[in-house]
């Protein structure tokens, strides 16, 4: 094997100039008199066809604008945000999540919106609801940009098959414990009544509220202990033993949920994902229902599945905020959008919008309907560090599930994980 | 082997050639150089120095690292569980797929070694998935093809190494390279000897081949200890089920874009440094017991 001098000289060199061109910078300047507006945000193929018409009519009415979006999923998006904002190249306006929002907020990124409120940027007909959500003591970090809450998405037809109480206004935790068991024995050994909800925090939040308690107190710190988290895990072990929920190969599997799968016949989550993973399955045979209860109410609250947020160091202030505005309370984007980021946060555009809806969006605003007077208003940003106990809530139950550890022996763990991630 | 010459042969004489030309202006030599120097100090020593340093400071992108001595390196081998798990299921992947993968290649080179005119179309064919191996695609359809397998702790790691081995192709091209520079009068004189395949395959394949094999192991030891891609999608960047497909390089990422916490993730990225570097002179040192230089008097 002999190279010759020259091949390996003339590689060298273009492999060091690739390197040094990666260096390069390209700078976005519009040196021809318009203003350019960056604007980021994480989404499906579907919410960016609506989101990019709604930029485009913003532009057609706004002379001298271009606005740049780019987007991503929730995961990418973060971490490709994290390195730009740390960078001093943030997008001047961007989508913000609530686990993300003290993160930014606190580390000066996000522009206070509460002096613009009112003025450029209109909230009279917002769901007053959703505002805490978006803000951090009395500054406005965050402007709501739908409004969802949780909901148990179940297979009708196959629970009247198998003979199974349907759920109704004031079901329990046993009630939905039996009739899985029951769906189960019918349609198991390949399908399970219920999607193993034990390992998501979420959901444990809402049983936490259901008693009094809740994941975060509204000043940001830790609203329950070991207790809850070992009695949270037993009532899981209890739905194992039961054979009420999907066994743990089935759970752990990425691909998609089990209930899109049809896996499993019953599956909490968020309304606002109901509609792009249920329905090219099921069609109109699945049903929408509220949580079942642990003691008082439903535990569950409202909240914006995203928010709008203006960086702090943005050079376009105005158009910025006209652009925030025009996002949120346009009648003709909103028109647009529909129900493309969960229920329009503005009153006026919903109840124009609620006249024309059909099949899984009609379902699910219809379900909102029902349930709104139970909601409690949305919670205060967690603090910094609540992303790394979600994850590790669900990873030291991934140990449960697979009979690795009791709940005696897990939440201890857990707890010291909770420390480290929030005391840091 | 070697023949005895009765009398000295002759060097040629050098005629100047461009190289010689070259060599006695050395300043040329360098100026070709710098490319190559400027990229290695920019790219690569600078920002493993300005590690170094941020992997003694606590340092979340946004606001300036904060001096804390030894603080991450004490956290991560005292009170992090997840980092010994990262290390056991890193550990467990290099020792199970490093040799499967090169008992893969060398047992496909072996058969594609024999000339025939289909040996570029086969060769091209095996190395494709090596081609392909670092994607996402590729990890994705793992996904879908393993679905039983992803979500149990015992086998999701199985899958992986599985994905490793099915790359086999960069050690394989290797391994034929070396192949086709034994001469065959080896084998033609230890069949005169009565030698079969198999004794001729450990006497004589075995040791020629040792550089190659020894080659292969180091660079692949080193590459299996910084895997990422297929564990990530595999697990849609958890590590899970249980931590089991918790790589060490999944973990440093996490820390580092995840947490924000950078200071931790260059701890975590030296740490791996200095392992990949004591294993390397380890291989390095038993080399002299195993590996055999056809120049060598042996």
């Amino acid at each position: 094997m002999t190279v010759s001098r020259r091949t390996l000289l003339r590689t060298g060199l273009a492999l060091a100039g690739a390197g040094l061109t990666t260096t390069a910078c390209s700078s976005d300047g519009g040196g021809d008199g318009k203003t350019t507006l960056r604007f980021a945000w994480w989404g499906s193929e579907e919410r960016a066809k609506l989101t990019q018409q709604v930029v485009d009519l913003f532009v057609g009415k706004n002379p001298g604008v271009e606005v740049k979006t780019t987007y991503a999923a929730y995961d990418p998006y973060f971490q490709k945000l994290a390195t730009e904002m740390s960078g001093g190249n943030a997008p001047d306006v961007l989508q913000m999540g609530d686990r993300y929002l003290r993160e930014y907020a606190e580390r000066n990124t996000l522009l206070d919106l509460t002096p613009h409120l009112g003025k450029e940027v209109q909230t009279a007909d917002l769901e007053k609801k959703l505002f805490p959500a978006g803000n951090i003591g009395d500054k406005t970090y965050g402007l709501p940009m739908g409004q969802t809450t949780h909901v148990l998405q179940y297979d009708a037809k196959r629970w009247e098959e198998a003979g199974a109480k349907l759920p109704a206004e004031g079901w329990t935790w046993d009630d939905l414990k039996t009739a899985a068991a029951q769906v189960s024995a019918k349609f198991g050994p390949k399908v399970s009544g219920l999607s193993d909800p034990f390992g998501i925090e979420d959901w444990f939040g809402d049983w936490l509220r259901q008693q009094g308690k809740d994941l975060y107190t509204a000043d940001g710190k830790l609203g329950y202990g070991e207790a809850e988290v070992v009695a949270w895990w037993k009532l899981g072990v209890q739905f194992r033993e039961a054979k009420a929920i999907t066994p743990p190969e089935i759970t752990a599997n990425t691909t998609l949920t089990p209930f899109p799968r049809k896996e499993s016949t019953a599956e909490f989550c968020p309304d606002s994902t109901v509609g792009m993973t249920s329905w090219e399955t099921y069609g109109s045979e699945f049903a929408l229902t509220q949580f079942p209860t642990a003691g008082t109410g439903i535990g569950q609250f409202t909240q914006p599945p995203m928010m709008l947020s203006v960086a702090q160091r943005t050079k376009n202030k105005d158009v910025a905020l006209k652009f925030a505005d025009f996002f949120i309370n346009d009648p003709e984007a909103g028109a647009i959008l529909g129900m493309a980021r969960g229920l329009p946060p503005n009153l006026k555009i919903r109840e124009t919008l609620s006249a024309k809806l059909t099949d899984e969006w009609k379902m699910v605003a219809d379900y909102e309907a029902k349930v709104s007077p139970q909601l409690l208003p949305a919670p205060a940003p967690p603090p910094k560090g609540a992303g790394v106990v979600k994850t590790q809530f669900q990873r030291i139950y991934d140990d449960v599930m697979h009979g690795k550890a009791t709940p005696e022996a897990a939440a201890p763990r857990l707890m010291s994980e909770i420390q480290q991630a929030l005391g840091a | 082997m070697t023949t005895v010459l009765d009398r000295p042969v002759q060097k040629p004489r050098s005629t100047s050639t461009p190289a010689r030309r070259y060599g006695e202006r050395p300043s040329i030599a360098y100026l070709f150089l710098t490319p190559w120097v400027a990229g290695a100090l920019l790219l690569t020593l600078g920002p493993m120095l300005w590690l170094l340093y941020l992997s003694f400071t606590e340092y979340d992108l946004f606001t300036a690292p904060r001096w804390v001595g030894l603080d991450n390196y004490v956290r991560m081998l005292t009170v992090d569980p997840h980092f010994w798990n990262a290390v056991w299921a890193t550990s467990k992947f290099v020792l199970i797929s490093v040799p499967v993968q090169l008992a893969a290649a060398l047992g496909v080179a072996l058969l594609i070694h024999r000339k025939s005119r289909a040996q570029g179309f086969y060769r091209s064919a095996f190395y494709a998935p090596s081609l392909l191996g670092a994607s996402v695609s590729v990890a994705l359809v793992w996904r879908v093809i393993f679905h039983d397998w992803i979500g149990h702790p015992d086998r999701a790691l199985l899958a992986l190494v599985l994905l490793a081995v099915w790359q086999f192709g960069a050690p394989m091209v290797i391994f034929l390279a070396g192949l086709q520079q034994i001469p065959q009068e080896y084998y033609d004189a230890a069949a005169v000897d009565g030698a079969g395949p198999w004794r001729s395959f450990l006497k004589i394949t075995i040791p020629m081949l040792s550089p190659v094999i020894f080659f292969n192991l180091v660079l692949d030891t080193i590459r299996a200890f910084q895997v990422f891609t297929g564990a990530y999608v595999v697990s849609n960047g958890t590590g899970g089920p249980s931590d089991s497909t918790l790589f060490y390089t999944l973990y440093l990422y996490e820390k580092g874009f995840v947490e924000f916490k950078m200071g931790y993730a260059s701890a975590m990225s030296w740490f791996l440094l200095v392992v990949i570097a004591v294993i390397t002179a380890l291989l390095f040192r038993t080399a002299k017991g195993w590996v055999f230089y056809s120049g060598d008097e042996s």
